[in-house]
């Protein structure tokens, strides 16, 4: 038997719900391999603490605690309050992401301005740039009066 | 008193026949609780909730199941939303108790004393060992797996109480047992 078969059905070897043959040459193979028997014993022990668990004790001031609580007209949290939030989420969350790209849009849009028009140091400078840009092409102005006068 | 019989009287608002479902129930109720939570607090006052809940909606229950298996879904049920609440919560007191290096508040089952004998300590680390490997199950798996061992429900109640077919059932618990054993040798073998 190898170890990794060992390793396989460990558990169920704990559980003694392997069929006898196979369960005594696991069993074989556990006295002779070093590894596997520290494995077992190891697995073993913390496998069984789960039938050894001691099983909590309630407070003997359960009921009146219980009964404090109903007097009081204590309510439980309706789930529809949860389940409201979570419907209203994806909603909320796709809003803030609409609101980001548009204002990521609008910020980008004006840095852009700044950069064309952001060197121009006062209101005329400022109003020179823009006109050279939009109106008063000089150059495009002299290129078509050359083209007239050579016809 | 049979758990009809005790339904009835509730309805009518009966707060003798309240108190007597209680006491019966307590135990179950609290332990289905606890085996999620592992915090004797955590797991009172969601015992708590459940009883409330029965109290205030008794009259739902259509006694088509019976009432232990009605109660264990309202307690399990009760349990995994406080765990869903305070995941996060719990996530920020870790790291808080990481930097205040305060290692005290923890799960009670960790709870050492000073006064511990060897096998006492080795026995608690082995349950932090076996409940960091069953809180690394998938959820449904850890469900069937605690209620058939440490609840000692058979596979027909536990179809019952988690609305599942019986292989199904079967099939979470062989597979808890085989994830939890390879978790353990991983644990062991490193």
């Amino acid at each position: 038997m190898k170890c990794r078969q060992v390793h396989n059905n460990l558990i169920d070897l704990i559980e003694q719900s392997l069929p006898d043959s196979l369960s005594d040459d696991m069993f074989k193979h556990i006295k002779s391999c070093v590894e596997c028997g520290v494995l077992y014993k190891n697995v073993l022990a913390t496998y069984s603490v789960v039938n050894s668990m001691p099983k909590p004790e309630i407070n003997p001031f359960f009921f009146t605690r219980l009964q404090q609580r109903l007097e009081s007209g204590e309510k439980l949290e309706t789930p529809m309050i949860p389940s409201f939030i979570k419907r209203l989420q994806p909603i909320a969350i796709a809003f803030l992401m609409i609101i980001g790209i548009g204002s990521g849009i609008l910020i980008g849009k004006s840095l852009a301005n700044y950069k064309l028009y952001g060197n121009a140091s006062n209101q005329k400078a400022l109003l020179e740039t823009y006109a050279s840009e939009y109106y008063l092409n000089a150059t495009g102005e002299d290129s078509l009066n050359a083209l007239l006068t050579n016809e | 008193m049979s758990d009809a019989e005790l339904i009835q009287r509730i309805i009518s608002h009966d707060e003798v026949a309240f108190k007597i479902l209680v006491e019966k129930y307590q135990s179950l109720v609290y332990q289905a609780c606890y085996n999620l939570l592992r915090s004797k607090d955590d797991s009172e006052d969601i015992a708590q909730d459940v009883f409330i809940e029965v109290f205030e909606s008794v009259n739902q229950f259509r006694q088509e199941s019976r009432l232990s298996t009605w109660l264990y879904r309202i307690a399990i049920n009760k349990s995994l939303n406080h765990l869903r609440k305070n995941k996060w919560k719990k996530f920020f007191n870790s790291i808080e108790q990481h930097f205040s290096m305060d290692k005290n508040v923890k799960f009670d089952i960790e709870d050492t004393s000073a006064n511990d004998t060897p096998e006492t300590i080795e026995y608690k680390e082995r349950t932090k060992v076996l409940y960091e490997a069953l809180d690394a199950l998938p959820k449904n798996q850890r469900i069937a797996f605690s209620m058939h061992k440490f609840d000692e429900l058979s596979y027909l109640e536990i179809s019952n109480v988690m609305n599942l077919s019986l292989s199904s059932v079967e099939s979470l618990i062989h597979r808890a047992k085989l994830n939890l054993q390879k978790k353990l040798i991983f644990y062991y073998k490193n």
